[in-house]
């Protein structure tokens, strides 16, 4: 009986190896391995929206018509694009964008600005990321940055990412984070974002990030190496990825916006991008943290091939800025939909004839009816505008 | 960037260039070699070069090193400088097999040319239960650095060595896929091309008594 065990332990066990330096160092591995999985083993956390995302919490203050402003002044960089807005705690709006020589250029930087409430003109921009700094915090070669995104999370931390390039064009890009604990004053190294196991390129980010009750960000992403789709990727509150999500496998569905319905179902729209149908793309995601995500559907509204920013209404509404034409971004508008799919334009914000361009818009509701766009002016400055609820339903 | 990731990409440019200079080199004393070997790059990698040093500077094109493939770099500079015998052929092509596998599960899914992710869940703790499971089987089975090579990815990234926070990025790499692709490739063309064995047991498949003697094993 004891030497049918021991034949059995035999042919089973690891006994079969010779106590040889390389067992003893493979033992200890598997040791350590093991005892830290069992140390860090955790459920992962039922993600779900937070409730500031589906209802602001204060009111603004009734206004009359829109407030235009440049957000710099004339005389930085000639190149301009990207916007991005956050609103912080102290009711301070907070803006970012990227400028240099051209897009793309070595010398392309992030600058930031921030407009006081009750201030007439935005602060003097100031630097937040360069390709130097970058490259020295990440330890590797960085050609170019850009697409950067500004977050403040109900946690008064301010979040940037922001899209690096060691090689190649914009499809080699991967993402970079940067937390501010102090309104902007002071950053954190920059921190790159593994996205991708082939070298970690072409994943890029355009959309808003949303806040979970957990305090990690889903933040919409795309892929744009080889085939073009959209994605989204879960940011725990320390930094880290903790999943990535496919939200459709559809080609050329870019730049994914995820508007929150309640806090699990939320709606997607995406920029189309070499697509036959020059139509914005949608899909209905029934739980995106369980990639639970819909077909993808054609909206009414026409898409050059330019990035467009949705967020939902109090009165449960989806409003979309957008370029609604089938080529050109000569101009600007904003339109409404109850569905996500049928889409009405209620205001145009900009237009011009070709070569204009007012692109690249970034809207968020800072407070209950008070809205924040701001976008690319003809690549050469960065415009702001903010509106309220009764600008959008008095009739043009 | 964490010491630790500073330390692992230093480690990574040294152990690559090592690897490559070991095939290079070939001094009367073994300790010599691995000596020469490992300083060479270790001095170059963090000369500096545009807005960082020469090692960041190579990575930052290549990407980040497995930690398979840091083991398999350092069992080659060992095997070349005579410390540890080298794998039989046999080995060397199962454990190819293995990360070309790996790679095709991986990369293309990765890519969005299938309609699964595989990469997602290399961020998910069952995984790396599977793969220290698997580890145990591939040493059992007398893959021994296939083994070491897996758990010792678990373990990194336990401690989160790298940037990354996926699983996958500790067991392969793309340059380690293209090497594991381009070792079988070869294998198999230089086996179509080979004579044909003049021994009658051997074209029965029985070994011929001078394998029998040396059975191919792993070191």
């Amino acid at each position: 009986m004891t030497n049918d065990l021991r034949m059995a332990a035999y042919h089973l066990s690891l006994i079969r190896m010779k106590p040889d330096f390389l067992s003893i160092i493979y033992c200890a591995v598997v040791a350590a391995s093991t005892g830290l999985l069992l140390t860090n083993a955790r459920e992962p956390d039922d993600l779900q929206f937070a409730e500031s995302n589906l209802s602001a919490s204060t009111v603004a203050q009734a206004g009359s018509d829109p407030e235009l402003k440049f957000l710099q002044t004339s005389g930085g960089p000639p190149a301009v694009h990207a916007g991005t807005i956050t609103r912080l705690h102290d009711g301070r709006m907070l803006a970012a964008w990227f400028a240099g020589t051209r897009e793309g250029a070595g010398d392309v930087r992030i600058f930031m600005s921030s407009l006081t409430p009750g201030a007439s003109e935005w602060s003097e921009p100031t630097v937040i990321a360069t390709c130097e700094q970058t490259a020295k915090d990440l330890n590797r070669y960085i050609a170019k940055l850009g697409n950067p995104i500004l977050f403040a999370d109900s946690r008064k931390r301010i979040w940037l990412f922001y899209v690096t390039v060691s090689m190649g064009g914009w499809s080699g890009s991967s993402i970079t984070l940067r937390c501010s604990d102090d309104d902007g004053v002071t950053w954190t190294a920059a921190q790159r974002i593994v996205t991708s196991p082939f070298l970690n390129i072409s994943t890029l980010v355009k959309g808003c990030p949303i806040e979970c009750e957990t305090g990690h960000l889903l933040l919409p992403v795309y892929h744009e190496f080889i085939r073009k789709f959209g994605e989204a990727i879960v940011i725990s509150p320390e930094g880290n990825l903790t999943s990535k999500i496919r939200l459709t496998a559809e080609q050329g569905a870019i730049q994914p916006w995820i508007v929150p319905i309640d806090r699990h179902t939320s709606q997607a729209f995406y920029r189309q991008s070499g697509h036959h149908q020059k139509l914005v793309l949608a899909n209905h995601l029934e739980n995106v943290f369980d990639s639970e995500c819909g077909a993808m559907q054609f909206t009414n509204i026409p898409n050059p091939d330019a990035a467009i920013a949705v967020i939902r209404r109090d009165n449960g509404e989806f409003l979309m800025a957008c370029n609604p034409l089938e080529s050109g971004r000569h101009k600007l508008s904003l339109a409404t939909s109850k569905d996500g799919v049928e889409w009405n334009v209620i205001r145009d914000v900009e237009v011009g004839d070709p070569p204009d361009e007012f692109s690249y818009p970034y809207l968020i509701q800072a407070a209950r009816g008070e809205y924040h766009l701001v976008y690319t002016w003809n690549r050469t400055r960065m415009r702001y505008v903010t509106f309220d609820e009764q600008w959008l339903e008095m009739n043009p | 960037m964490t010491p630790a990731f500073w330390i692992y990409s230093h480690l990574a440019f040294v152990l690559l260039i090592a690897g490559m200079l070991s095939l290079l080199m070939k001094c009367r004393h073994r300790l010599h070699s691995i000596l020469l070997c490992l300083l060479i790059p270790a001095v170059i990698g963090v000369l500096p070069i545009r807005q960082t040093d020469v090692s960041g500077f190579v990575l930052g094109h290549m990407g980040t090193l497995s930690v398979s493939m840091l083991v398999l770099l350092t069992f080659q500079l060992l095997s070349a400088c005579r410390f540890v015998k080298t794998f039989s052929a046999a080995v060397w092509r199962n454990m190819n097999l293995f990360w070309l596998i790996s790679g095709a599960a991986l990369y293309p899914s990765a890519l969005g040319l299938l309609d699964r992710d595989m990469y997602a869940y290399g961020f998910q703790n069952t995984m790396s239960w599977c793969v220290l499971g698997m580890s145990v089987v591939a040493v059992v089975c007398k893959y021994r650095i296939s083994g070491l090579c897996l758990a010792l990815s678990v373990l990194a990234h336990q401690l989160k060595l790298q940037e990354s926070c996926n699983l996958w990025d500790y067991i392969i790499d793309p340059w380690l896929w293209i090497a594991a692709s381009v070792s079988l490739s070869a294998g198999t063309l230089r086996g179509s091309f080979a004579r044909k064995p003049r021994d009658p047991r051997e074209r029965q498949g029985v070994d011929p008594p001078s394998m029998r003697r040396n059975p191919p094993t792993e070191t």
